[in-house]
């Protein structure tokens, strides 16, 4: 397996971190948390265009 | 940035830090105006702007990815960020190209997610806890992808793909996690 691959699969579980924030701060109804939860989500959809 | 298959050092690891600083000071600058102008939205009432919210975000995902796409552009820097930013030390570079990358506004947006964060902070009257919080996520953010880079070499035993991150999974599951996000905090 490449570098390449190995970092595409690796990212790909980067995916889960915003979603579980997300989730732990609807269940702590913490709103700065949704907003990091948010702004990262925003962020790794662009993870393809450095 | 960093090369890619050898051992890692700390010089890498100063890099790292420098970008992270840089994307994530960029990021904050981005949403502390974004925060600053939502002060022109307080008038209008909760249930207002969560319309809005979602008209805006319905709007940008068509024009963006939709079939508005050929029709209506979204304003964005159609360039990529210029190699001169790393005039001088390498770590000073990675701060000027992560800032630039940080601010989301100095390079390509090929995602309807940044668009719909910024309408977020401006209509969902969030406080400035919550702005620096976004700020401070969309930096890190930014950066993950050098820090799964660095980290991607020592890790060579990866784990399977839990879930496939192409182009328009990744704006997709960005927007709906945007949108459910900002209904909290409208």
């Amino acid at each position: 397996m490449s570098v390449s691959q190995t970092t595409r699969h690796s990212f790909s579980w980067v995916w889960l971190i915003p979603t579980a924030l997300i989730a732990l701060a609807l269940l702590a109804r913490a709103a700065p948390l949704v907003a990091a939860g948010i702004g990262l989500a925003a962020a790794l959809s662009l993870s393809g265009s450095i | 940035m960093l090369p890619l298959e050898r051992r890692r050092s700390l010089f890498d690891l100063r890099v790292l830090a420098a970008y992270l600083a840089g994307t994530t000071s960029g990021a904050l600058l981005t949403a502390l105006v974004a925060w600053v102008l939502s002060g022109f939205a307080e008038p209008l009432g909760p249930r207002l702007r969560a319309v809005l919210l979602l008209v805006g975000a319905a709007l940008i995902w068509l024009c963006k990815h939709g079939p508005l796409a050929g029709y209506v552009t979204l304003p964005e820097a159609r360039r990529q960020i210029p190699a001169e930013v790393f005039g001088g030390s390498i770590a000073r570079g990675a701060y000027r190209f992560g800032f630039e990358l940080g601010t989301g506004v100095r390079t390509y947006v090929p995602s309807a997610a940044p668009y719909i964060l910024l309408l977020t902070v401006v209509l969902a009257h969030v406080t400035l806890a919550s702005a620096v919080m976004v700020g401070l996520g969309f930096g890190l953010g930014r950066a993950v992808p050098l820090m799964v880079q660095l980290s991607a070499v020592r890790q060579l035993r990866a784990a399977p793909p839990f879930l496939r991150s192409t182009e328009a999974f990744a704006s997709a599951t960005a927007t709906l996690l945007i949108i459910a996000g900002a209904f909290i905090l409208v």
